[in-house]
């Protein structure tokens, strides 16, 4: 089972690897990673899977993040690849 | 008008009168525009000396500080007061120089990425790549270094942004950019299960940390703790909050916290945590810290809560509406067979180094209590045996009454935070502290403070050792003092030098003499005290034991 944070942001440049540079310090591993921009460009969806559970600790350093507006955090199960 | 105009007109409009920092290459545009700015703008022997300036500025008022500093080894020089701020949520702008746009990423002369290098120790950061982008990036940076838990922001400007063209623009910071952790729904239902426990507690303790500084709440503190007659330990970054002259304060608590204050904690039933983030040099083993009691965490930032222990109730928002609203909730109480306890507690507590027979670190914190208690005194130490002894012994009677690198533990930031903090408030008395390892590490700023007129008071703890690292080394080393013993130094004449006095005592009657020699009319003033270097900090916990678990020294 892991992890899907759902993370919506202002399309900062500075965003993307404050973003990841949280998620490495707290030990998790980006499994897939997707993001959509809003038309104006100003907002982004990212959509990043996790290769593990995450702590909620991990989603409020996310959520602290000056850019962030809102985490939410989902999780899956893994099935194996027919 | 130029970015660089622009940059000077953002700084008068956010209340900043005074800019420390050091120029160079990718700056120069801005330090034109200062050149007739109505800034008091102080030029430091190093950008390191900058940033901790900025930063004693910042701590000193609540205000916050700002720092600049050119592209390449300037920025990275600011990296380390960066992280002492940051670790300690200490309001800062830094404004670097970059290298021109057309330049980046081309590996020009002095270009380093310092948005990448400091991601990790900054509240928020950013490079500025257009001339639009540059008075909302600098408004922005103010209000997000000030919003809700503090921290440094730092903006990277482009040199041709400085010297190109800008539209002004008078739009502000929308109120909904605002730090989020200001806009937390309050938590009524476990205010009032807090008020409940706290009610009912047997052993209570009052614990205060640096937030409680941040935000201002002595006031609170004070009638809480009045009301409930609750014992009150604080951190090392909350020094002062609390009164420290007051009956109920036990002082500080943590690895080298008072034996009362750690007992205390260790016995408690219910421990009100305000604006701590439970470090493990104030927990020691996080597991035991926590076994028995129900912890009440009080605090702005919502990842602090659960962070490093488990809390019972935790209530995130502003301390001071908080505080408001919890002391209507608690009852007046005397707890007298609890504080039977902590006065036995307080009364096993050796005071062998204070007794005046030889000059000691704790006497010389005894003397200066008795010389500037009760007046307008700012302590700022530096890090080490020096901090310790200086977080025990003094005592610290109002907020930002003491400064210091807590979270990073930064040697050398004592010097240029005391320049900082003189600065921001003239009146006051500052006095420096340091070790003989620290004071070398920043001393040039000494410099600074003559050139500034900075009746600094610098006493210089002289053990000719770097005295915390050879402590471990005794205790837990088998003595195998490895690069920890330093050569001898003269610290009157390095004073000399920079134009500051300064004078070398070994005894407790020349100390007391070259005290009474200080006079604020004749600048800054350096005291070096030969101390024993086989003088520890004591007590002590050992890291990750349990806090009460003091290490027993011959």
């Amino acid at each position: 089972m892991s992890d899907v944070l759902v993370v919506q942001a202002s399309n900062e440049e500075t965003l993307l690897p404050r973003l990841l540079r949280v998620l490495a310090q707290q030990g998790l591993k980006v499994k897939d990673l997707r993001m959509t921009i809003s038309k104006d460009e100003q907002e982004l969806e990212l959509n990043i899977v996790l290769s593990t559970l995450c702590a909620e600790q991990a989603v409020r350093l996310l959520a602290k993040q000056v850019a962030v507006k809102n985490v939410v955090r989902t999780n899956r199960y893994w099935q194996d690849a027919i | 008008m130029t970015g660089a105009e622009a940059i000077v007109k953002v700084l008068k409009e956010q209340g900043v009168k005074t800019i420390f920092g050091y120029p160079g290459g990718q700056v120069i545009p801005l330090y034109n525009a200062l050149y007739d700015a109505d800034l008091h703008n102080v030029l430091t022997v190093h950008e390191q000396g900058a940033i901790h300036a900025a930063d004693g500025f910042a701590r000193a008022t609540g205000e916050t500080g700002v720092c600049i500093a050119t592209s390449g080894p300037g920025a990275t020089n600011i990296v380390t007061g960066l992280a002492t701020a940051y670790l300690d949520s200490v309001p800062l702008v830094a404004i670097t120089g970059q290298v021109q746009l057309q330049n980046l990423g081309r590996d020009a002369f002095q270009e380093i990425d310092i948005v990448g290098v400091t991601l990790p120790i900054t509240k928020h950061n950013v490079l500025v790549r257009t001339p639009e982008e540059l008075v909302p990036a600098l408004r922005r940076a103010f209000t997000t270094a000030r919003a809700g838990r503090p921290g440094p922001v730092l903006v990277d400007i482009p040199s041709n942004i400085q010297t190109g063209e800008v539209q002004w623009c008078d739009e502000m910071v929308a109120a909904s950019e605002q730090a989020s952790e200001e806009n937390v729904e309050f938590d009524e239902g476990a205010l009032q299960a807090a008020a409940v426990v706290l009610n009912n507690a047997k052993r209570p303790v009052l614990l205060v940390g640096g937030g409680a500084v941040s935000s201002g709440v002595a006031n609170e503190l004070k009638v809480f703790a009045e009301k409930t007659g609750v014992p009150v330990v604080s951190t090392l970054m909350g020094l002062g909050v609390f009164d420290g002259s007051h009956p109920q304060a036990l002082g500080l608590t943590g690895m080298h916290g008072h034996i009362a204050a750690n007992m205390a904690i260790a016995e408690a039933d219910v421990l009100l945590v305000v604006g701590s983030r439970f470090s493990e040099r104030v927990t020691g083993d996080r597991t035991k810290y926590v076994e028995k009691k129900t912890i009440i965490h009080l605090d702005i930032d919502p990842s602090e809560i659960d962070k490093n222990i488990e809390t019972t109730l935790t209530i995130v928002g502003d301390l001071k509406k908080t505080l408001v609203k919890l002391n209507a909730l608690v009852k007046e109480r005397i707890l007298k067979g609890w504080w039977n306890s902590i006065k036995a507690w307080e009364a096993t507590e050796k005071q062998a180094l204070c007794n005046g027979k030889r000059l000691t670190a704790p006497w010389v914190m005894a003397e200066l209590n008795k010389n500037f208690q009760h007046k307008d005194t700012i302590y700022v130490t530096d890090v080490g045996q020096n901090q310790m002894w200086a977080a025990q012994h003094l005592c610290i009677e109002k907020p930002r009454g003491h400064l210091t690198s807590g979270g990073c533990g930064t040697m050398g930031f004592g010097l240029p935070a005391a320049l900082g903090a003189k600065l921001a408030r003239r009146e006051a008395q500052v006095i420096h502290i340091a070790g003989d390892g620290g004071f070398k590490m920043t001393g040039m700023e000494l410099y600074t403070a003559v050139n500034e007129k900075l009746p600094i008071l610098s006493i210089v703890l002289n053990n000719a050792c770097l005295g915390m690292v050879r402590q471990w080394q005794e205790i837990f080393y088998e003595q195998r003092y490895s690069s920890t013993l330093l050569l001898p130094f003269d610290f009157v004449a390095f004073a000399h030098s920079c134009g500051a006095q300064g004078m070398k005592v070994t005894t407790c009657a020349e100390f007391k003499k070259a005290l009474a020699q200080f006079d604020e009319r004749n600048g800054p003033f350096v005291i070096e005290v030969v101390i024993e270097q086989s003088d520890l900090v004591i007590p002590m916990v050992a890291p990750g034991a349990i806090i009460n678990d003091f290490v027993v020294l011959d």
